[in-house]
């Protein structure tokens, strides 16, 4: 549906995206991640024919963003990280509006707004004023205004920014909902909502592509050790720490507030010895799993391991 | 063709909303307001001359200071068109949509005419008022009616222009306003000048020699003042959509 | 290095807009000015180095500015820019070439050409160079003839050229041109021109036939009645506005209407330029003829001339020998004879020009001798009514005349400071005629044995002192017998005694005196203190009659010790000019200004007769208020709104009529008209039939700032029973619709005189008045565009008037705010 090849954009003298290639398949969910200034948005702009790239060629949908600006665009729905929104309407006036602009002309169309708005959840607030929302439902009207012309592809920049837990949650589930028959790319640096929601992450810092692959294969292909935690009911972390340090494939041990992080040797598995250390101690044993690296870790890792890379340059 | 359908769907989609966005907000009934005051007052002075017989009976004497007054609101209605949007954030979703720059500039455009029409069309109480109790020449109260016209469609699109070139409305305002001071008074100017194809093509630039003239008060249309206001519409409306484009890759 | 690099930036496209502007202004202000001079030379060189700091500074940048996919962008948007301004330019430039015909929505198609003018432009031959002198000033009228000369210029096929001059830009084109006067057309053909001064179909079509034809237009100046001449140079005279008509091919020759049976043949205009005489009735009859057959005339009349009660009434009065006949000489250019005891009158004698100042009868009852303000002495032949001759002489300036009682000799003396003597018989002069003296004089005598004449005058000198002498000479040879100043006043009028020893003697202060002829002694007696005495008369019993400014005759007895005791005769409502005693010493006739002669009886005291002796009912005036029905009213125009320019009897006139192409343009430029001493000119409310009247400009509005006086006098005060009120009009436009005759009748006959013509708009008045009444017959057929009135039919009442201006300025706005706040308000009520 996506497919991304080369692109580069300078502002300027400043490159802000080199050399750019990926793609995003019919139904994907594709994280975009990567920090501020990345080159995320821009990216995004690009492939909504917002602006031109410098060099290199993006399709959606088989057009051209440049060449078939229009049509590629009639396949999309856009939500930028702003979120702008015609204040002084109602929400359904904004949504329709949005809609007609769109391409989707008048038979049908007031049905759809009633359903998209329901889909959202603002069916209710249809004839409120943008300007008198909360930031959630902006959100969420921003969402239906993406959506309402049952686009291919669907384009997110930083969706649940600035929302609380709660909305957060609601906004990650309708696009759940929403990416399944659609390709939807979303962009964010919050990592937790990738993981969740993305069947595939882009990792892309200073304008390149630095990590493509599944959340898990790339926590995996990043990982070189194996760690557990463990979490003993009578006994404090720093008592369980001690005990184990030293035990039969275990490599290093962090005591932390709920319980230990144990990082494993490569080569021997530990959870055997510390059992049967646990067994010995008659310890409460709670909870002994495995923890993949995090996002978290991959990303700094990866980003820093880039930092590092430049410098050394 | 499909394309020209999807034009017109589209100017037509852009129109309707700035249209009633237009209404939604209590600044235009304000402007609205003055500029129907300022016409009863005009219309008013120039009635007890109509009344006593001092005066032929015409609208032209209302006519000429409503095209005048189009220097002020003629950038008050545009200056928030396109600032707006780019102020806003709006015009990120507005040109990602699949609708040409054009057909936004052109769509915005035509709102605003038809606002500035609708403060016309009242107006046709007062020539009513005239029709009925007198017998003003109607042949120069339709010229000067679609002179009128014609003048406010050209001076929104100046502002229109101007609205592109910024987002802070108020350099909008400034720079069409500027800009419809120079076109009207620029005639002054041209009996100054010696060389006569200088001056004339300053008189020719001059929005009072393509109005005044021939459509206020002689009952005339000329091709020539037809052709100047059409030019000067297609000329900025192309500027503006030209200028809309350069943001795309000046951003 | 980030800040530096941010500087330079800066500077540099700083650099290249100072750099562009410069050279922007270079170029606008040589395609300007046209001259190429050091301050361009500056500009051209800051605009060379700011482009070339633009580049040197950053040269890299501007390489990849240029190479750049994003410029590459730029540039393509500008070309596209510039490309497109350029066509939408050149698209207009090939309209405004094209000269398209705009199309007319009105009824009156005002600028579509008659068939004639059609006609007319297919058969031109020759090439026609238009050119149209307009000032800022009247850009309407320059937009009107543009409309015009494009379809001119089209329909000729190119062989009528036009160009617009404007004489305030171009006055060095101007002058070339010798066009002095804005708003006009002037075509010409070859070295022939005329003139349009108006920007319409008839005018201009007009003008176009004039010159194809390469006509002139003849213009005849009546004369005989004291009017304005193109050959006077002086202040009141007509030199320059020949000059300009001469300039449009206008020729210009004098006519006199007694003399020619007809108006001639090839006369465009009859101009009648301030007549102070009246018109005979055969003088108005042979102008009748001529207007009755198509003619046109422009008639300029002064206040207070051709009779009327503005004017001076009767100067001199005169009993035949037997004192059965009284002659009087009018202000209004005539001599009557009256029959004394029935009062009515026998002769009426037209000669002189102007206002008769005295007259005297021959003793032998045959002839009638008159002096005149034209300054001629003139002998009439009373059996037959006509003029016998004009005598020889340094007559100008004469006032008095008189006939030795022998009837051998005819005497008359002036201003001219003359005393001119004739024999009676021969007409001829005295050898010795005329004897001049140091002062005016205003009386002259014979004595009773006509041996000696005396006469009487004086003046105020430079230092203000005035002398009254007197003086006596031999008839026979004009020896100076006597020389005597007496009075320190003009002396008026003397009288011989019966005896001719002494000689009585009345002056302007009030005084009377006696001069002993013999030795010349005589002696002054205060008489009348701070009245003007005007005119004596001696009875044989001694008693003395003396007429007084104040329109009384006082009897004064001779032994009479003091005024007192004198008998006044009144009845005369005006200053008395003359007296005179009948031969049989009981009868005394009285001339007035109030334009009647009264016979008093000395013996009874009392007035006999009263006659109106000057004709009010002027033939000319009256044919014009008839057969034109337009007044040319008694009156002299006040207008107190000029006062603090000029005076109030010097009316500026702002205020015209909107539709005449005679004072069209003078209306829409707001230019003004100066008229010296004007009268009112006034239509009648029902014009005659076939007759169309346009009353053309008028005084200031309100009888409290101006209105036409009919009684003028020290206190300037409108009386609302008499006069005028304003706005007055002093200029009427008739025409006949069947004749084709057109007349023009103005109150003034100053405003185109030497003095006057260049002050503001006079000289286009007089221009386009001429044109307008000469238009060539030929295109009378093109049909007079009726620019229907667009008036209000049926005005509003007060209060209908009032509730528009409520609704419209109060309520149509109020409900726009009441909408906004609705819409405010229901928004809010949103959330």
């Amino acid at each position: 549906m996506i497919q991304v090849e080369g692109l580069t954009k300078y502002y300027g003298p400043h490159k802000a995206i080199d050399s750019l290639s990926f793609h995003a398949d019919a139904g994907e969910i594709v994280g975009f991640l990567g920090p501020n200034g990345a080159g995320k948005t821009t990216t995004m702009r690009i492939l909504t024919g917002y602006m031109p790239p410098s060099e290199g060629r993006a399709t959606i949908a088989g057009f051209d963003v440049f060449e078939q600006s229009l049509e590629a665009r009639g396949r999309i729905g856009y939500l930028p990280e702003t979120v702008p929104l015609y204040k002084e309407l109602t929400v359904w006036q904004y949504v329709d509006y949005m809609a007609a602009l769109r391409g989707m002309g008048n038979p049908g169309r007031a049905e759809r707004v009633d359903e998209v708005l329901d889909r959202v959840g603002m069916l209710d607030r249809a004839d409120s004023l943008i300007d008198s929302l909360s930031k959630g439902m902006r959100q969420r009207v921003g969402l239906a205004q993406a959506i309402v012309h049952k686009p291919d592809v669907l384009i997110l920049d930083e969706p649940t920014i600035g929302l609380d837990p709660r909305q957060v949650r609601e906004v990650r589930e309708l696009i759940r909902e929403v990416g399944e028959h659609r390709t939807v790319l979303l962009s964010t640096h919050i990592l937790s909502e990738v993981s969740q929601l993305c069947s595939r992450i882009l990792i892309i810092n200073n304008g390149q592509i630095v990590a493509e692959d599944s959340p898990a294969t790339l926590s995996n292909r990043l990982q070189d050790t194996t760690r557990y935690f463990l979490h003993i009911g009578n006994a404090t972390p720093k008592e369980v720490a001690k005990a184990i340090r030293g035990v039969a494939g275990v490599s290093e041990v962090y005591p932390t507030e709920e319980g230990v992080e144990i990082v494993a040797d490569s080569q021997i598995d530990p959870r055997p010895a510390v059992t049967a250390t646990i067994v010995q101690k008659s310890w409460d044993l709670l909870e002994l799993r495995h923890v993949d690296m995090s996002l978290e870790d991959i990303f700094l890792q990866l980003t820093t391991d880039e930092a590092v890379a430049e410098e050394e340059d | 063709m499909p394309n020209i359908g999807r034009s017109f769907h589209n100017l037509w989609t852009v129109f309707k909303h700035e249209f009633s966005v237009y209404f939604i907000s209590p600044i235009i009934y304000w402007i609205g307001a003055g500029w129907l005051c300022l016409a009863g007052v005009f219309y008013s002075n120039s009635l007890g001359f109509y009344n006593q017989g001092t005066y032929e009976v015409s609208m032209s004497s209302l006519f000429s200071p409503m095209a005048f007054l189009t220097i002020f609101i003629a950038p008050a209605l545009t200056m928030r068109l396109l600032a707006e949007e780019v102020h806003a954030g709006t015009h990120e979703l507005l040109f990602t949509a699949p609708v040409r720059d054009w057909e936004v500039v052109v769509g915005k455009w035509l709102a605003s005419w038809a606002v500035m029409s609708s403060f016309i069309l009242v107006t046709f109480l007062h020539a009513g008022l005239l029709i009925w109790r007198g017998s003003p020449n109607i042949a120069v109260m339709i010229t000067g009616y679609i002179g009128l016209w014609l003048v406010c469609g050209a001076t929104l699109a100046i502002g229109v222009f101007a609205s592109s070139l910024s987002q802070y409305q108020l350099v909008s305002f400034m720079i069409s306003m500027g800009t419809l001071v120079l076109l009207w008074v620029a005639g002054a100017v041209s009996s100054l000048i010696s060389n006569s194809l200088l001056s004339e093509a300053i008189n020719q630039l001059t929005i009072t020699n393509h109005y005044h003239n021939t459509m206020l008060n002689l009952g005339l249309v000329d091709p020539i003042d037809v052709a100047y206001f059409v030019g000067v519409m297609a000329l900025f409306l192309f500027l503006a959509t030209q200028i809309l484009g350069t943001r795309r890759w000046r951003a | 290095m980030n800040d530096i690099r941010i500087n330079r930036n800066l500077a540099r496209w700083i650099l290249l807009g100072v750099g562009v502007v410069s050279l922007l202004v270079m170029g606008i202000a040589y395609i300007a000015t046209n001259t190429f001079d050091t301050v361009s030379y500056i500009s051209l060189g800051i605009g060379i180095l700011g482009i070339a700091s633009f580049v040197l500074l950053d040269p890299q940048a501007l390489v990849t500015g240029i190479t750049g996919r994003t410029s590459q962008y730029g540039i393509t948007t500008v070309l596209m820019s510039l490309f497109f301004t350029v066509f939408v330019v050149a698209i207009f430039i090939i309209i405004y070439s094209a000269k398209l015909d705009p199309w007319d929505l009105t009824k009156e198609q005002k600028y579509k050409l008659s068939e004639q003018t059609v006609d007319i432009l297919a058969k031109l031959e020759d090439d026609v160079h238009v050119v149209g002198f307009y000032t800022e000033q009247h850009a309407s009228q320059r937009k009107d003839a543009e409309l015009f000369l494009q379809q001119y210029e089209k329909l000729s096929n190119g062989k009528l050229t036009y160009e617009f001059v404007d004489p305030d830009r171009n006055p060095g084109m101007a002058m070339q041109l010798n066009m002095t006067r804005a708003g006009i057309l002037v075509f010409s053909q070859g070295d022939q021109t005329a003139e349009a001064s108006t920007a319409d179909e008839r005018a201009m079509s007009g003008a176009l036939v004039q010159v194809m034809s390469g006509e002139v237009r003849k213009l005849y100046m009546v004369t005989g009645h004291g009017e304005r001449s193109v050959d006077d140079f002086n202040t009141t005279g007509y030199s320059e506005i020949g000059q300009l008509l001469g300039n449009v091919n206008v020729e210009i020759e004098a006519l006199n209407l007694l003399e020619a049976e007809n108006v001639p043949e090839d006369a465009s205009l009859v101009v009648v330029a301030g007549p102070i005489a009246q018109f005979s009735p055969i003088e108005v009859e042979t102008l009748k003829s001529y207007l009755d057959a198509g003619g046109s005339a422009l008639f300029m009349f002064d206040p207070a001339t051709g009779g009327g009660q503005l004017g001076n009434g009767l100067r001199g009065i005169a009993f035949n020998r037997d004192g059965s006949r009284l002659a009087t000489a009018g202000a209004d250019g005539t001599v009557r004879t009256w029959d004394v005891g029935t009062g009515k009158q026998e002769l009426e004698l037209r000669g002189h020009t102007s206002d008769v100042l005295d007259v005297a009868y021959s003793p032998d009852g045959k002839q009638i001798a008159s002096v005149g303000r034209d300054g001629t002495v003139r002998v009439w032949d009373i059996a037959s009514g006509e003029q016998l001759k004009q005598l020889e002489g340094q007559t100008t300036g004469v006032i008095r005349i008189a006939y030795s009682p022998d009837g051998r000799m005819l005497a008359s003396v002036g201003e001219n400071q003359a005393l001119n003597v004739w024999n009676a018989k021969t007409l001829e002069p005295m050898d010795y005629s005329p004897i001049s003296v140091p002062s005016p004089l205003y009386t002259v005598q014979f004595s009773p044995d006509s041996s000696l004449v005396a006469a009487g005058g004086g003046m105020t000198s430079a230092s203000g002192s005035t002398e009254g002498p007197i003086y006596v000479w031999k008839v026979k040879t004009g020896e100076q017998e006597v020389a005597k100043t007496l009075h320190t006043s003009l002396v008026i009028d003397i009288a011989f005694s019966s005896d001719g020893e002494t000689l009585h003697t009345a002056a302007w202060d009030g005084t009377g005196g006696t001069v002993d002829i013999a030795s010349g002694d005589g002696s002054t007696e205060m008489l009348y203190p701070g009245v003007n005495i005007t005119s004596l008369a001696v009875r044989e019993d001694g008693t003395k009659v003396y007429s007084l400014a104040d329109g009384t005759v006082h009897v004064r007895e001779a032994d009479a010790k003091s005024s007192d005791e004198d008998a006044v005769l009144s009845g005369h409502t005006d200053m008395i000019w003359v007296m005179a005693l009948s031969p049989d010493g009981k009868t005394i006739a009285t001339g007035s200004r109030d334009g009647t002669a009264r016979l008093w009886s000395l013996e009874r005291l009392a007035s006999i007769i009263t006659v109106k002796a000057q004709d009010t009912s002027d033939a000319l005036l009256g044919y014009l208020a008839e057969e034109w029905g337009v007044r040319v009213n008694d009156d002299v125009v006040i207008d107190l709104r000029t006062q603090s320019q000029y005076d109030q009897y010097t009316p500026i006139i702002y205020t015209f009529d909107q539709t005449s192409p005679i004072v069209s343009a003078l209306s829409e430029s707001g230019n003004l008209l100066v008229f010296s001493v004007a009268r009112s000119i006034q239509p009648v409310e029902t014009p005659p039939q076939d007759i169309t009247l346009t009353a053309l400009l008028f005084s200031t509005a309100g009888s409290d700032k101006s209105w036409g006086e009919t009684e003028p006098s020290q206190i300037v005060q409108f009386n609302p029973d008499k006069d005028l009120p304003g706005p007055v009009s002093m200029g009427v436009s008739a025409e006949n619709a069947t004749t084709q005759a057109r007349v023009v009748i103005y109150g003034d006959a100053d405003f185109p005189s030497n003095g006057f013509v260049n002050q503001y708009g006079n000289s286009d008045l007089m221009m386009n008045t001429a044109n307008w009444l000469t238009e060539s017959e030929e295109l009378l057929n093109i049909p007079v565009k009726n620019i229907g009135s667009h008036m209000m039919d049926k005005p509003l009442p007060q209060s209908g008037l009032v509730v528009v201006y409520v609704t419209s300025i109060c309520l149509l706005p109020a409900v726009g705010l009441v909408a906004g706040a609705a819409v405010w308000f229901v928004r809010r009520r949103r959330r």
